[in-house]
């Protein structure tokens, strides 16, 4: 054992202070935030609230914060009925790095996909599809160096939104709603230059999300946990006077900064309710409008998924805007993701943690294929060592062995 | 519609020379019962066919199984999931009590290798239990094994042994197996006598 518990005695004593104190500070913004919130609550105040949002994106003074749609920003909506009968696709994936010190520079992504008929009492479909990429094309860039994780990462996130649609379609004749969910934002991450091909991965996914608006099917990413700060820095710009608005003034959410979101709601939503529906103003949202369309912009919303007598467990939810114009559709999505969360203690929903399981890529697994490249490396007359730096990493890290009498014989 | 023994019940698991493991679904695990004679077929016939005796059938749990039993509102879609799909196999052990080489007669004997992984199990027809019910000599194996419920297990076995037998012929069988378990047993009168009540036609 190298990490040396005993000198990290005192800096976990103070971390525990710490955070003891942050957690007094966050409760006195919270009330504040509420303020804020409660004084923009009434209906009449949404223009002048979309007139501000859109007086900072005028002074490109860089908001990054909610937009309310088209409902009172304290509005609290109720889930709809759960429906008898509904089809449910989920997607998650994993992935292998590629290992420059392995026998064979390769990556790897794994694609779980599970359908869930409800009400059917039928078990659901279950789909694991890897996929392997050695390729120079796929594992160098340009100038023959390594492919990123961020690469990889935007790679895989394009493969899901395939799967989900590819899975999605062919669901499109089974019982209605059909709903179709992911692991995680909807709204790609900003993709850098680093990515090489960012252009026709934005190009698949934005057309995996056409496919799924023509079969008219339910869309939505799923944030457990999330940490967003778009409605509070929202309630910020709504704190300061419309002269000070400034890139320097929103820089920070000022007297709110290190609130999130769910801490301003958790205390308003009953279970399975939603917030009021919010649009995220980011230079991405701006993309999906103008590459993907109207109907392609990112909408979203909080909702407590905890059940009665538990504390609140807010979750974001991101909807496409064709989505988002219809409430029913919204009302009936919120009614099937709660139904999903009361399955499981933790309240994540059971299909996106089945689709987890059927995705993630275990170290047992790992180390099964790189045995089984190097046998296919090997037949065909390849060199199949490991760096002597892997070779090292190996040794150390292997475990001991006990010695027994009579064991050696 | 195939009759119970003609589909594998599951597949070995683990084996050794004394015993074997069987991994199987959920939807398949309604035909064993504990005391059900089993055999291992290996795909060829160079290796032995082994029989055993299905003492424990046994569900593990995991983290999730775990969260599912105290959820609330848990849906059919959800238990048939876990039941159909889940790689958590319902296992079930077995003692080796014979085995028979190729075109030969069964011996009551630990087999001289164990099955392998993914051999298949299948519950064994009326007449190949008749064949290993014909003689006792497996008893001693039976009873000899500290870690299987052995009056149990005997007894389940014997009771379901003389359900495939002629009606007229049952008492007789289970006369005839109680006095080569009280020849057995005869300084464990406790264990004999919990043995024989567990027969007693009822």
């Amino acid at each position: 054992m190298t990490l040396e518990l005993h000198k990290l005695t005192g800096q976990v004593e103070q971390m525990g202070q710490a955070l003891a104190n942050q957690k007094e500070d966050i409760e006195g913004k919270m009330a504040i935030a509420l303020q804020i919130l409660e004084a923009y609550a009434d209906e009449a105040y949404l223009p002048y609230i979309l007139e501000r949002v859109q007086d900072a994106v005028d002074k490109d003074a860089g908001y990054r914060g909610a937009r309310p749609l088209d409902e009172p920003v304290m509005g609290t909506f109720p889930a709809g009925e759960l429906p008898p009968s509904a089809t449910i696709v989920a997607v998650d994936g994993s992935q292998i790095l590629p290992d420059t010190h392995g026998a064979a520079v390769y990556y790897l992504l794994n694609i779980g996909t599970i359908i869930v008929h409800h009400g059917s009492g039928e078990p659901p479909q279950i789909i694991s599809q890897p996929y392997l990429f050695y390729e120079t094309e796929y594992v160098y860039t340009g100038d023959r160096g390594l492919i990123t994780a961020a690469t990889i990462s935007a790679r895989r996130t394009v493969a899901e939104m395939q799967a989900l649609t590819e899975h999605g379609w062919r669901q499109r004749g089974e019982a209605r709603p059909l709903l179709t969910l992911i692991d995680g934002p909807l709204l790609l991450f900003p993709m850098s230059a680093e990515i090489p091909d960012r252009v026709q991965l934005q190009g698949i996914y934005f057309s995996a999300m056409t496919r799924l608006l023509e079969v008219q099917a339910g869309l939505a990413g799923y944030v457990d946990r999330p940490s967003s700060r778009f409605v509070v820095s929202m309630l910020h710009l709504l704190d300061i006077p419309v002269e000070d608005v400034s890139r320097g003034s929103l820089s920070t959410n000022g007297r709110l900064e290190g609130l999130e979101d769910i801490r301003v709601y958790d205390k308003l939503l009953q279970p399975s309710e939603r917030t009021a529906l919010f649009i995220q103003m980011s230079p991405q949202n701006k993309e999906f409008r103008k590459n993907g369309g109207q109907t392609h912009e990112i909408v979203f919303f909080y909702m407590n998924v905890g059940a009665s007598g538990e504390p609140p467990h807010l979750a974001r939810v991101e909807i496409p805007m064709w989505v988002a114009q219809d409430k029913a559709m919204i009302a009936t999505l919120q009614a099937l993701i709660y139904h999903q969360c009361q399955q499981l203690m933790t309240r994540y929903p059971y299909i996106l943690t089945r689709a987890d399981e059927l995705a993630v890529v275990k170290g047992e697994e790992t180390r099964q294929l790189n045995v089984m490249i190097q046998v296919a490396m090997t037949r065909y007359g390849l060199a199949t060592e490991q760096s002597a730096k892997q070779s090292g990493k190996n040794a150390a890290r292997s475990p001991k062995t006990r010695f027994k009498v009579g064991g050696n014989i | 519609m195939t009759a119970a023994w003609e589909d594998p019940i599951g597949y070995v698991l683990r084996a050794s020379t004394t015993g074997f493991s069987v991994g199987t679904r959920v939807s398949q695990m309604g035909k064993p019962a504990f005391g059900s004679i089993v055999k291992a077929q290996p795909r060829t016939d160079e290796r032995e066919w082994v029989y055993g005796l299905l003492f424990d059938m046994h569900i593990d749990d995991d983290p999730m199984v775990r969260q599912l039993v105290l959820a609330d509102a848990v849906s059919e879609e959800t238990i048939r999931d876990q039941h159909h799909h889940r790689i958590v196999p319902v296992e079930m052990d077995i003692l080796a009590i014979g085995f028979r080489s190729y075109d030969g007669p069964i011996r009551h004997a630990l087999p001289p290798h164990p099955p392998l992984s993914l051999d298949p199990v299948f519950l064994c027809n009326p007449e190949e239990t008749k064949e290993i019910a014909a003689h006792f000599d497996y008893f001693r194996i039976v009873l000899a094994t500290a870690q299987v419920p052995s009056e149990q297990l005997l007894a389940a076995h014997l009771i379901a042994t003389a359900g495939v037998l002629p009606e007229d012929e049952q008492y007789d069988f289970l006369v005839r197996a109680g006095r080569e378990a009280a020849r057995l047993l005869n300084n464990d009168m406790a264990r004999l006598d919990s043995l024989l009540r567990l027969i007693y036609p009822v």
